[in-house]
């Protein structure tokens, strides 16, 4: 499927990076699910405060560590609300945020399988 | 292939790239240190200098202090800014790279990771970094040798070992100098009476106290030989005023020997003390045989500097023509007649300095 939530190749390129150590991923996994709802949180609360400082560094964030599970579609969307925040030209972002928040919990879903996956090994 | 392991230090806020980071650097053979932001990271640089941290692996974004201002605090700090800074960044921020760069960052990490880009940039600063610690044992090396050297050899020749121009100067070379030879009257007699250690305590002190004004005036220290110091001006250090330093430390000598005396006097001794000094060409360079070498200087100049100093009563100051000439304005003299020096044919017209003339300085 080519558009799969989460990318082949960064994802195989990171568990080459952490030394084919595969219950390592899944703890990596476990800990990009504990930690980004956080930062779409933020985000949100961020918009209505008028914050973009805060906006920007979230989106910064969650796009970096988005992309390092290839979850490249999200860390499109965080890149595009990065780059916004950073203008302060914030039209149709809480757009964008939503659109982030639905395709993280689509990319969250990918990642859980390959986690179960993981784990019954 | 030895790969150089080395000790990684870490700065990232984001914990999941912390925690890949530092997974993937301990399976590539390194230690691994990590810090949240660029204050921790510093407090680690500056507390913990040895076993030293060899790279450091720096994010931008950063709470706190940010990785710019971080880099910035490295490269300004003497004791840190050798230590390579890799930046981190995604390929997107490429910008960012090029200000670090130009701030003085060695390298920069693409996000995502990747373990054999890592295991590159990571070779290549352990590299460099060994050979910058390489260079700085060996400069501390020559450092303690030069220091070491000092204290056998006259200051200007240790320096003179180590400058770029030293094998040649060293190899031999022809030049004017001032050459200063004193020694003592009367002190034959007792070197003969004095007991050993009475002799070499009352030379230390000579030595101590005569080393001290040569060193003051610039003079290059030929030799000690017991009595005997010969001392030479203009070389290997060039000086537009030997002769003038020259004669200041010759009478600055005669002054201080005149202090000494009062106390051997005490103690029995009467001893005078008398200087030849000669300005005119000499061969100068290494002289001796492998294993002991001199740096030294040939020529009639030096004989001529110590006939004088043969020729001089207690308390004279005994000069050539052309070492007087040089030296007429600033010292009140006189014409002592022309004098049959041993090994010179003619005879050689010889002045004693009283002193320098009022006004001018001893320095």
């Amino acid at each position: 499927m080519p558009d799969h939530p989460i990318d082949e190749a960064a994802f195989g390129q990171l568990l080459e990076t952490v030394a084919g150590d595969e219950e390592f991923l899944a703890e990596l996994i476990g800990t990009f699910l504990a930690d980004s709802p956080n930062l779409l949180v933020q985000m949100r609360s961020a918009i209505e405060s008028g914050e973009t400082e805060t906006l920007r560094r979230a989106a910064h964030t969650l796009k970096s560590t988005s992309a390092t599970f290839g979850a490249s579609r999200l860390a499109g969307l965080a890149r595009e609300i990065e780059t916004a925040a950073a203008g302060a030209a914030l039209d149709g972002i809480p757009a964008r945020v939503e659109a982030a928040a639905a395709e993280y919990e689509i990319a969250a879903a990918a990642l859980r399988g390959r986690t179960a996956g993981a784990a019954s090994t | 292939m030895t790969e150089p392991l080395g000790r990684i230090l870490v700065v990232d806020d984001t914990r999941i790239n912390r925690d890949i980071l530092v997974r993937a650097i301990a399976a590539q053979g390194h230690e691994a240190l990590e810090a949240e932001n660029g204050r921790v990271a510093l407090e680690l640089l500056v507390a913990d200098p040895d076993p030293a941290i060899d790279v450091v692996l720096l994010d931008l974004e950063m709470p706190e202090l940010d990785g710019y201002e971080t880099l910035r605090r490295i490269k300004a700090d003497e004791a840190l800014r050798h230590l390579p800074v890799i930046v981190i960044s995604a390929v997107d921020e490429l910008d960012s790279v090029v200000r670090c760069i130009e701030m003085g960052a060695a390298d920069y990490l693409p996000k995502p990771f990747n373990a054999a880009v890592l295991r590159a940039r990571l070779s290549t600063s352990l590299a460099a970094k060994r050979l910058r610690d390489l260079e700085r044992d060996y400069l501390k090396t020559i450092d303690r040798q030069r220091s070491e050297l000092a204290r056998f050899l006259s200051p200007q020749v240790a320096e003179l070992v180590s400058s770029p121009d030293g094998e040649a100067l060293l190899g031999g070379h022809r030049r004017v100098v001032t050459a200063v030879f004193s020694d003592l009257r009367g002190f034959t007699a007792f070197a003969e009476t004095a007991e050993p250690e009475e002799l070499l305590d009352m030379l230390r002190d000579y030595h101590a106290e005569m080393g001290r004004l040569v060193v003051e005036h610039g003079g290059t220290l030929e030799h000690f030989a017991g009595d005997g110091i010969l001392v030479f001006f203009n070389d290997p250090v060039l000086q537009p005023d030997h002769e003038q330093r020259a004669v200041r430390m010759a009478v600055a000598m005669r002054e201080r020997f005149e202090a000494l005396q009062g106390a051997w006097r005490k103690r029995g001794y009467e001893l005078g003390f008398g200087v030849g000094m000669a300005v005119g060409h000499a061969t100068l360079g290494r002289i001796g045989f492998e294993g002991r070498y001199d740096y030294a200087a040939i020529g009639t100049v030096v004989i001529m500097a110590s006939r004088l100093c043969s020729e001089a009563r207690g308390g004279q100051i005994l000069l050539n023509q052309r070492a007087y000439a040089a030296v007429e304005e600033i010292v009140v003299g006189e014409p002592v007649g022309e004098l049959a020096l041993k090994g010179f044919s003619r005879h050689v017209p010889a002045y004693n300095v009283l002193g320098l003339r009022a006004g001018v300085s001893g320095e």
